[in-house]
């Protein structure tokens, strides 16, 4: 009878049942809906005890294996297992701005010396507070991508562009400054580099400071000294958008191919398209026509993000192979 | 006789049709909007357990689980019989692909066709 452990409480399983009936049965409050894993409704992560059953991660992505998330409702556990919810955790945690570096007048880049380092991959994000005050009434919460590997040093580099409506962004831009504490929790997120088939060609496609990310995940898949050639896009409204050329110049790696690629917003218009529309994915997809092979990182506002998602996906991608994270801005 | 699922070729033809009728209707601009989600695999995951219905396979579905999964595509997107009339065409092209027969088109039709009512919430 294996005993589960959830949010507190312990669970005892019949060996017939899975987890998600067990756990139900009990009273555990756990969404579901399937029931036949594929609505991953009821998706857990593994804390500890005997792993999962490989065939309860079986439909998910191995980032999101990697960080022990499993379906209950595929799962009759071997022994007994501790689990929690997805839910990135709140637990909060401090940052000291070591740098605070205006890489445009719109995009900043911070470096931050957290106080305990959280375990992260790079291109996870991390959901920056900025308190309730006077000035902005609510607490407000914002997600950041990591910039930084953790084999860099021991801070976090976060590129933060400045946002119209963006109280967090505005104040990180214009009131913060080095030697000033912030508050975090996290990280979270499924769009990261693991190391596979070193021959593998990857593909990067960084839309505006989703870049950030991007950087993360190429120095990741450097660090694992990654042999097969990287395709690395970075979509910007204006050439002053590209502003980590000098970076990835700088990376020198041999089979390293960084294209910046001004995009232009199709205008809107109410006629029928006489041509098919020039964006971020046709020009990426004219320059690869068959993406079967490729693994892909697409960063980046959320709208492209889709967009270059399913372009991608039909010049041949497996959706396996297309890990996105985006944002809004 | 078989079941249609074993007929068809089980899990390994649902893999294969899955793959084949994800990518024709994301291609196609007129119902592309209601499978282009924001995690793919989810959506993905979503059309096996469909297919597998479809295929007379194994699978947990209900119409009430139709319900629930599409209430929000009739109301607030617009999802309407000639939506659901495309995706069966996609499905027929499918299966043609992959050499099925027509009569076991018309069969997996005939499965796929009975879900309009939860489908579209009538």
């Amino acid at each position: 009878m294996p005993r589960i452990t959830f949010e507190g409480q312990h669970y005892s399983l019949t060996d017939q049942e899975t987890m998600l009936e067990g756990l139900l049965r009990q009273g555990a409050l756990l969404p579901s809906r399937c029931r036949s894993g594929s609505c991953r409704k009821c998706m857990v992560r593994h804390l500890g005890g005997v792993l999962p059953p490989e065939i309860s991660q079986k439909t998910l992505r191995d980032t999101l294996r990697a960080q022990g998330f499993f379906l209950p409702c595929q799962c009759v556990p071997g022994g007994d297992m501790e689990i929690a919810p997805i839910q990135m955790s709140d637990c909060r945690y401090r940052l000291e701005v070591i740098s605070h570096q205006k890489l445009t007048p719109e995009i900043l880049r911070l470096r931050l010396k957290p106080e305990p380092m959280p375990d992260y991959f790079p291109g996870q994000y991390i959901n920056l507070i900025r308190s309730a005050s006077a000035d902005n009434g609510e607490e407000m919460v914002r997600s950041y991508s990591i910039a930084s590997h953790p084999g860099d040093d021991h801070l976090l580099e976060l590129h933060i562009q400045r946002t119209g409506s963006g109280g967090v962004s505005q104040w990180l831009h214009d009131v913060i400054r080095p030697g000033d504490v912030l508050d975090a929790f996290g990280p979270a997120g499924d769009c990261f580099f693991l190391p596979g088939d070193p021959h593998q060609p990857l593909l990067m496609v960084a839309v505006e400071t989703g870049m950030a990310a991007i950087y993360g995940i190429l120095k990741s898949a450097l660090h694992h000294q990654h042999k097969g050639p990287i395709y690395l896009f970075h979509g910007a409204a204006t050439a002053g958008g590209h502003y980590l050329n000098e970076e990835i110049r700088a990376l020198s790696h041999t089979n390293l191919h960084y294209a910046p690629l001004v995009v232009e917003e199709a205008p809107i218009s109410v006629g029928l398209r006489l041509s098919p529309p020039i964006n971020l994915g046709s020009q990426v997809t004219r320059q690869h026509p068959d993406l079967s092979a490729m693994r892909l990182y697409l960063c980046g506002p959320p709208q492209q993000v889709k967009d270059l998602r399913r372009d991608c996906f039909l010049a041949g991608a497996q959706a396996s192979a297309i890990y996105t994270v985006s944002f809004e801005v | 006789m078989n079941s249609l699922y074993e007929r068809i070729g089980g899990e390994a033809a649902v893999d294969a049709a899955v793959d084949l009728f994800y990518r024709k209707v994301l291609a196609d601009k007129y119902v592309s909007r209601f499978f282009d989600t924001v995690d793919m695999e989810a959506q993905a995951a979503k059309q096996k357990g469909f297919l597998t219905m479809a295929f007379g396979g194994p699978n947990n579905y209900t119409g009430r689980d139709m319900r629930a999964a599409h209430q929000k595509m009739v109301e607030e997107m617009g999802l309407n019989d000639m939506h659901f009339d495309q995706i069966l065409a996609h499905l027929r092209s499918t299966l043609a692909e992959l050499g099925a027969p027509e009569a076991i088109i018309a069969e997996v039709d005939g499965i796929a066709a009975s879900t309009r009512k939860d489908v579209m919430c009538r």
